[in-house]
């Protein structure tokens, strides 16, 4: 039908010419503008009105040009709303973070399509009883930082062949060609190996199977970068089960560890730095506590939370385990050294009175010495309690001597195709090298890694794996519990899951959900006898994330083990060691170098050292004098040597650390990557090369080293660079004994300050209903940092980098404090003054605090704020409102506690211009990190304002999440209640060190925290009355000399 | 007009008439500047030029260019702020508390010394405005209506208190400089012979004809101006000292600091007045109203006040000792014996050892001498301040947060830039304006020139004369 048509008049409906051409114009008459510029108007003195118009004009414009201060950024709205996505209300997920052998339960917070936040598993499917329970409920600070690897621009964006891309049209084609000549190689008898680190996913373990099977000649090699065979091989030989046993601290009263960081990086860390801190807490009504021996060569986490620590030459930590036993059998024991002789025998002496409740553990790859540990450990009956055989771990089942062949025959050409998943040995193998040589000849090579890494490069084929936050896998660390990982978003690039690759090759058909599906329906659903039907089994399994079944695994318990040819050949081989002995170990925060392209874990700082950003030598003070070699601490700086083990010299610097045997050096795994990322590329030296092989294992520490000055220096980061707490109350610890005499020992010293304090000139502020406050228990803290990068993640701090770290600008808002104090012969040397006093830096106390924001009620921070920017909220919170700050930082000087945090310049590209970012800066070299992009912004919380340039920033006790419990309360109709509200750094602190809560609330935790005897506020005297309070640190020593209890009592 | 005994040592040398101080005076304004000056202002100006790029520099990336840290959070600005104030105390000390002492010696020093005052709190003002990490929000600062609640700012901040403590000063300061200043003004204009000049003067001199009306009103707007500006003298660096005294930093937090402050700013203050007067009086030939006299009197209030600011960091050290706050005991052990103790002693030297010279008559007298104690003593004022701020908040109570601070060039610049504006400043003015108070020195023409008194006593001795031959 023609629509009907109006026209305005009879010009427009006779189509008249002229009526056109005038309704086509624009303007109804000409512009004068011909006629202003010919007759020189423009040039004629402008008349007031003229100068008014532009003046207004320009006043406006320039207004509005400084009004649009913050360009909004891709704000894009659902145009059809996905049925469960509520815009501003997060979602959660239950998962698990795998990566390589760390694995976690976890929870995933999604808001808006984007994982944002990685908490603790709180699963319901775990019981109060399960052995399993330790390892729900913490995190560490890798699981806490994977959210950030998954907005990492530097992961593949698309599979490739030789390093180009794979077009999706072509793709087919490809995986068709690579498919025929696998079975190529396979049909005409050639040897194919799929080289994988550890594989904690029984589905696709089941997978592998049907893959070796597809392919027949095919093996599978299990390749750990940090190997720990030594442990399940030793196992296998004595139990049956090629596998570490399952371990529990939390049954030991007694722990003597020989070189093992299980606290900090040695198997299964957070599970059992929670299992430790059960026997760790004390309060008036538990008196008892565990206590902790340790015996190694440079200072650990592990080490630095001992009660007892002797140190020894790696050499001797062997011997050290044949003395222990020897001394539990009441034969003479080989010596060591003095303090380490008569630690052993305390420590004996300790162990047998407490038989079955006790536990030894050896941080040796060395099958001998690992023996001889288990050995030990049969004979005090620990077996089936601290040690569950029964229920083993699944994690490290890498082993080593097939790895040694498989580059045997790399070299002689015996290798046809080589298939890589989880596994780079080109970095992290000590004859890397060699792989590095040997795979480019090899006729077919795939790579399934996460990453364009040092082998993946010189592999033909790359199908490059999901992140586990985009996959759907399964996990079983130890024998009877299954986790579940589910994807929490969309694959950002063009990856696909590595077991889905693996599928397509041998022709299984669908995706790797549903084989997993078919496999925990065949062999995990019929395990239990909760569920009837496998879809509520399923269900459930993926809410929860995790399942646990009753099975014990059948192992053989021997009799006793027969230890005398371990001995003879730890004996002997101990004999061998020469000169300095060199000790390698791997870092809390970024571990084998899995992490290095991770600007989360890189800046964290390592709890001992607080150095970022590098690995280092660290030699102990008495040696450095011995080197002359130096570390300018004030200048972050240090002598560059040169270490040379057999044939491989490396230049490092020197770090000088207490707490180190005189005679040995360490330095850290995990650096000098060269294909990691934007980031972690040439970060620090690759030491791998270092790690030598004794014919079964690979060893990590040698002797025989020699070091040699350069005359070069180095500049190092550090974020603490004063290490002793100058006898100051700010740190209180006292010991077991004491503390069981007079729990209050050490209050009534800041009893008169009291009648000071009432005589203020500013009224109390009234904090009716809520008074937030916190408790950290210096005796549960072990420093590892989780919470730290926690509160990273939760809050956006920005990561700076290491030139910015140096000129101590580091953003964190939770920094963990380490102070070191030494015994000498007036007591404990707490303070600069008087270090000369000290007579063996190689014994050293260590004490970590946790500072954040004390949120004062009579916060110093707030009067001098000119602006009232930042102010006392009528919760007791100390609040900044970042938009009225101005920075004059004069806050910030007057804090005691030194924890605002200013933003000196635009980490956060949050700024109104693009041209200003801190990498731009002429004159200052500092590193572009690329946190910048519009993909890894996407990790930002959106419940957390990104802080501008200008402004000062802290600790807000996670204001947000305070907001949402008390709305959460507020609309289900009760009041709030104790745990409704958990601040960041809480969750994810792996031994509940930090408490959170209301202080107005009758029986809340926090407010028993802050009423217990061991409570203090740090720097009470200066009457701040902080929100924190710290529970007294109490060793379990016979050394009754405390450094901070001999301090003198501080006046206000 | 009160009677002077002849004895006193004349403060206007030569033979001067009233016409001969106006041409002495009006001579330098106008004459065309000399090559002197024109060396001297463009270094001036180039240096403030540099200064600004730094400022420049500093808003567009921000204040982390600085060498500033998480743990010391001010450093050079503040020190160059506090200093600055400091030397801007001189100007109105001379020109209300000696008026109000009936010192005549200052009437050859207050124009000069006001004027600086004025430059000195031009400079300081730049500190605190540009270390702002947001300093276009500054306006923050001021309590103007608004409809954010209204949101004011926050009275119980000594930041705060500075706003308003020196834009009072300013104001007073201009106010009272400019209103000596009218007279002069309109000689000026009365003898200019270019068009640009009359004009120029004839708008400066708001049209004074130097009528019995006028010079009332201008006498008794002297005195209320006077009076007004006495107690600043007094407040504006003791608020300024509350910055730190209100604080709870050891080293910071002390209840001596007000009148320490005040002490130590009078001490910078007249260093700054003789470092310019002596070369001024030199390059403008004004040796005979700015005498040898004048600057040994200026040197006596610098031994003085140098007493007292010695006594003060005794005092400080005391009672550190005396408290048994670890705390406090540990700040002033560092600033002695730490890695600042350079500062420390070079600020001990400067301030408190080498002003005790002064007390030989002969140093007070020598020119040269006086010139190289001026430097030393601004140089020894600029370590106090560094002392008091830097090696206080470097290491105070939680040793985990000990750093070391070091200045990057963009603070170093954005000093000399000071200095700059500073120097450029005055050398404008001293080509523009009169740098002696011509009005006022004449005022005293008849009761303190050489000239009068040599005729006093000439009379005094043909009276005696005459009594001699009577009584024979």
């Amino acid at each position: 039908m023609k629509e009907k048509k109006y026209w305005k008049g009879l010009e427009e409906l006779k189509e008249d010419p002229d009526f056109i051409a005038q309704r086509d114009r624009e303007f109804a008459e000409e512009l004068p503008v011909e006629e202003l510029w010919g007759s020189g108007a423009w040039k004629q003195p402008q008349s007031r009105r003229d100068f008014l118009r532009l003046m207004g004009f320009g006043v406006s414009a320039a207004a509005m040009a400084a009004s649009c201060r913050i360009p909004v950024k891709h704000a894009i709205p659902y145009v059809i709303k996905p049925e469960e996505v509520i815009p501003g209300k997060a979602l959660w997920y239950a998962s698990t973070f795998v990566d390589g052998n760390d694995f976690c339960p976890v929870l995933v917070k999604v808001r808006d399509g984007r994982p944002i936040k990685i908490e603790p598993s709180t699963t319901a499917n775990i019981s109060a009883q399960s052995p399993y329970r330790f390892l729900f409920g913490g995190t560490s600070a890798r699981a806490q930082a994977s959210v950030l690897s998954l907005y990492d621009l530097t992961r593949p964006h698309f599979p490739t062949v030789q390093g180009n891309e794979v077009r999706k049209e072509n793709q087919a084609d490809v995986e068709q060609e690579l498919k025929s000549k696998l079975q190529q190689i396979s049909a005409r008898g050639g040897n194919i190996v799929l080289v994988t680190g550890t594989i904690l996913s029984p589905s696709t373990q089941a997978l592998i199977r049907d893959f070796l099977k597809a392919f027949p000649g095919s093996r599978h090699v299990i390749y750990d970068a940090v190997s720990h065979a030594a442990l399940a091989a030793a196992h296998e030989k004595w139990f049956g089960v090629y596998a570490a046993p399952g371990y529990h601290f939390e049954q030991a009263e007694v722990i003597v560890s020989l070189g093992s960081d299980f606290l900090g990086t040695w198997l299964s860390p957070t599970e059992f730095a929670r299992q430790y801190v059960q026997n760790r807490k004390v309060s008036p009504e538990r008196t008892q506590m565990s206590r902790h021996y340790q015996f190694e060569a440079c200072l650990s986490l592990t080490g630095a939370n001992a009660d007892e620590r002797a140190v020894l030459k790696p050499s001797q930590e062997a011997v050290a385990a044949v003395a222990l036993y020897r001394l539990l059998r009441g034969e003479p024991a080989p010596s060591i050294n003095a303090r380490a002789d008569a630690l052993l025998s305390r420590a004996a002496a300790d162990l047998k009175a407490h038989r079955g409740r006790s536990l030894v553990v050896s941080g040796s790859n060395d099958q001998a010495v690992q023996e001889i540990v288990a050995a030990i450990n049969l004979m005090l009956g620990n077996y089936g309690s601290t040690l569950r055989m029964d229920l083993y771990m699944r994690a490290h089942q890498g082993n080593d001597a097939p790895v040694e062949t498989l580059l045997r025959e790399l070299k002689s050409g015996a290798v046809h195709a080589l298939i890589f998943y989880g596994a780079n040995p080109v970095y992290d193998h000590p004859r890397g090298v060699e792989f590095a040589e040997a795979i480019p000849k090899v006729e077919l090579t795939l790579s399934l890694n996460d990453r364009i890494d040092e082998t993946t490069v010189l592999c033909t084929y790359h199908f490059p794996d999901h992140h586990y936050l985009e996959s759907w896998n399964d996990c079983s660390p130890y024998h009877g519990l299954y986790l579940m990982t589910q994807p929490v978003i969309w694959p950002l690039f063009r990856t696909r899951q590595a077991q889905e690759t693996l599928m397509m090759l041998c022709g299984i058909n669908g995706d790797f959900y549903s084989y997993m599906q078919r496999y925990w329906e065949q062999n995990i659903f019929p395990l239990q006898s909760s569920f009837t039907s496998f879809q509520a089994f399923w269900d459930n399994a993926v809410k929860e994330g995790a399942v646990e079944v009753r099975t014990t695994a059948a192992v053989r318990m021997p009799e006793a083990i027969d230890v005398s040819g371990a001995t003879e050949a730890v004996m002997a081989a101990a004999q061998q060691a020469n000169g300095f002995e060199l000790y390698l170990y791997e870092k809390v925060g970024s571990g084998n170098g899995r992490y290095a392209n991770n600007p989360w874990l890189m800046e964290l700082p390592d709890p001992i050292s607080k150095v970022v950003w590098d690995n280092y030598l660290c030699i102990s003070p008495k040696l450095a004098k011995e080197l002359q070699v130096e570390m300018d601490v004030a200048e972050q700086r240090s002598d560059l040597v040169s270490v040379t083990l057999g044939e491989t010299t490396l230049t490092l610097p020197v770090f000088i650390q207490p707490g180190q045997e005189d005679h040995t050096v360490a330095v850290a795994l995990g650096y000098g990557r060269t294909h990691a990322g934007r980031s972690g590329n040439n970060v620090g030296v690759n030491v791998y090369p270092w790690v030598t092989f004794n014919g079964q294992h690979r060893q990590y520490h040698a002797s025989g080293v020699v070091i040699s000055k350069t005359g070069k220096k180095h500049e190092l980061a550090m974020t603490q660079t004063h290490f002793s707490f100058e006898g100051r109350d700010v740190i209180q610890e006292t010991t077991l004994n004491r503390y069981r005499n007079n729990p209050h020992a050490g209050k009534e010293k800041k009893e008169h300050l009291k009648e000071i304090w009432a005589q203020t000139l500013y009224p109390e502020h009234p904090l009716p209903a809520i008074r937030w406050g916190m408790s950290i228990d210096l005796n549960s803290c072990i420093g590892c940092g989780a919470c730290a990068v926690s509160c990273q993640a939760e809050n956006n701090v920005p990561v700076v980098g290491k030139t910015e770290v140096r000129r101590i600008h580091e953003m964190t808002w939770l920094r963990i404090d380490r102070y070191y104090s030494f015994p000498s012969e007036k007591g404990f040397v707490t303070k600069e003054e008087d270090y000369d006093e000290i007579v063996d830096y190689q014994q050293v106390q260590v004490v970590f605090q946790p500072m954040l924001c004390q949120h004062c009620d009579n916060a110093p921070c707030e009067n001098v704020c000119p602006v009232n920017a930042t102010n006392h909220s009528s919760e007791g919170l100390n609040q900044m409102a970042y938009n009225r700050c101005i920075g004059t930082r004069y806050c910030a000087n007057n804090c005691p506690y030194k924890v605002r945090r200013f933003n000196w310049l635009d980490y956060t590209t949050a700024d109104v211009f693009p041209w200003n970012e801190p990498w731009k800066i002429p004159t200052l070299n500092i590193e572009d990190l690329q946190m910048h992009d519009a993909v890894t912004r996407m990790v930002l919380n959106p419940d957390v304002t990104v802080r501008t340039r200008g402004v000062m920033e802290k600790c807000s006790f996670c204001v947000q999440r305070l907001q949402e419990a008390k709305l959460e309360a507020k609309m289900q109709g009760r009041p709030l209640r104790d745990g409704d509200a958990r601040t960041a750094c809480q969750t994810a602190c792996p031994t509940d060190a930090i408490q959170f809560g209301n202080l107005r609330e009758e029986g809340s935790r926090v407010k028993k925290d802050h009423e217990d005897a061991r409570a203090y506020y740090v720097l009470a005297e200066l009457n701040t009355q902080p929100g924190i309070a710290y529970l007294k640190k109490v060793r379990n020593t016979t050394e009754e000399n405390i450094s901070a209890e001999q301090a003198q009592p501080a006046h206000g | 007009m009160h009677p002077e005994s002849y004895i006193r040592p004349p403060l206007i040398h030569g033979r001067k008439d009233y016409l001969q101080i106006t041409e002495d005076i009006c001579r330098p304004v106008e004459a065309k500047p000399s090559r002197s000056w024109w060396v001297a202002f463009s270094i001036s100006a180039a240096a403030m030029l540099w200064g600004f790029f730094a400022i420049g520099w500093t808003i567009w990336f921000g204040i982390g260019t600085w060498g500033l840290n998480r743990t010391v959070g001010w450093g050079w600005d503040i020190t160059n702020f506090v200093w600055w104030i400091g030397i801007g105390h001189a100007g109105t000390l001379i020109s209300a508390i000696l008026l109000l002492f009936r010192q005549k010696w200052r009437t050859g020093v207050n124009r000069a010394a006001e004027a600086m005052t004025i430059f000195a709190v031009i400079c300081a003002a730049l500190f605190p405005v540009f270390h702002m990490g947001r300093v276009w929000m500054a306006f923050f600062n001021l309590p103007y209506p608004n409809t954010r609640g209204p949101l004011w700012p926050n009275f119980n901040s000594p930041l705060m208190w500075d706003v308003f403590a020196i834009s009072t000063y300013f104001s007073v300061s201009v106010m009272f400089w400019y209103t000596g200043l009218i007279p002069d003004l309109a000689t000026i204009r009365d003898r200019a012979q270019k068009r640009w000049a009359k004009i120029f003067y004839g708008i400066l001199s708001f049209g004074w004809v130097g009528s019995a009306k006028h010079w009332q009103r201008h006498e008794a707007l002297s005195l209320v101006l006077a009076g007004i500006s006495t107690p600043l003298v007094l407040s504006v660096h003791t608020i300024v000292s509350f910055d730190f005294s209100t604080s709870v930093i050891p080293g910071w937090h002390t209840t001596i600091f007000p009148p320490y402050f005040v002490a130590g700013a009078i001490f910078s203050g007249f260093a700054m007045v003789l470092t310019l007067m002596l070369i001024t009086r030199k390059v403008l030939k004004l040796e005979e109203y700015i005498t040898i006299d004048h600057i040994e009197s200026m040197n006596k209030i610098i031994v003085l006040t140098g007493s007292i600011v010695g006594l003060a960091y005794l005092t400080e050290l005391f009672i550190a000792w005396y408290s048994q706050n670890p705390y406090e005991q540990y700040a002033f052990a560092n600033r002695a014996l730490g890695p600042y103790w350079w500062s420390y002693w070079s600020m001990m030297m400067c301030n408190v050892i080498s002003p005790q010279l002064f007390w030989v008559r002969r140093l007070r007298r020598n020119v040269w001498f006086t010139f190289f104690m001026s430097i030393v003593i601004n140089v020894g004022m600029w370590f106090e301040r560094f002392v008091i701020i830097v090696t206080s908040i470097h290491r105070d109570y939680v040793p985990s947060n000990w750093s070391m601070y070091k200045p990057t060039w963009v603070e170093i610049s954005f000093f000399i830039g000071s200095l700059g504006l500073f120097f450029t400043a005055f050398l404008v003015f001293a080509k523009l304006m009169p740098v002696i108070a011509m009005a006022e020195i004449k005022h005293i023409l008849k009761t303190s020139g050489e000239e009068h008194k040599r005729n006093q006593l000439e009379k005094l001795r043909q009276q005696h004369a005459v009594a001699v031959t009577a009584n024979h």
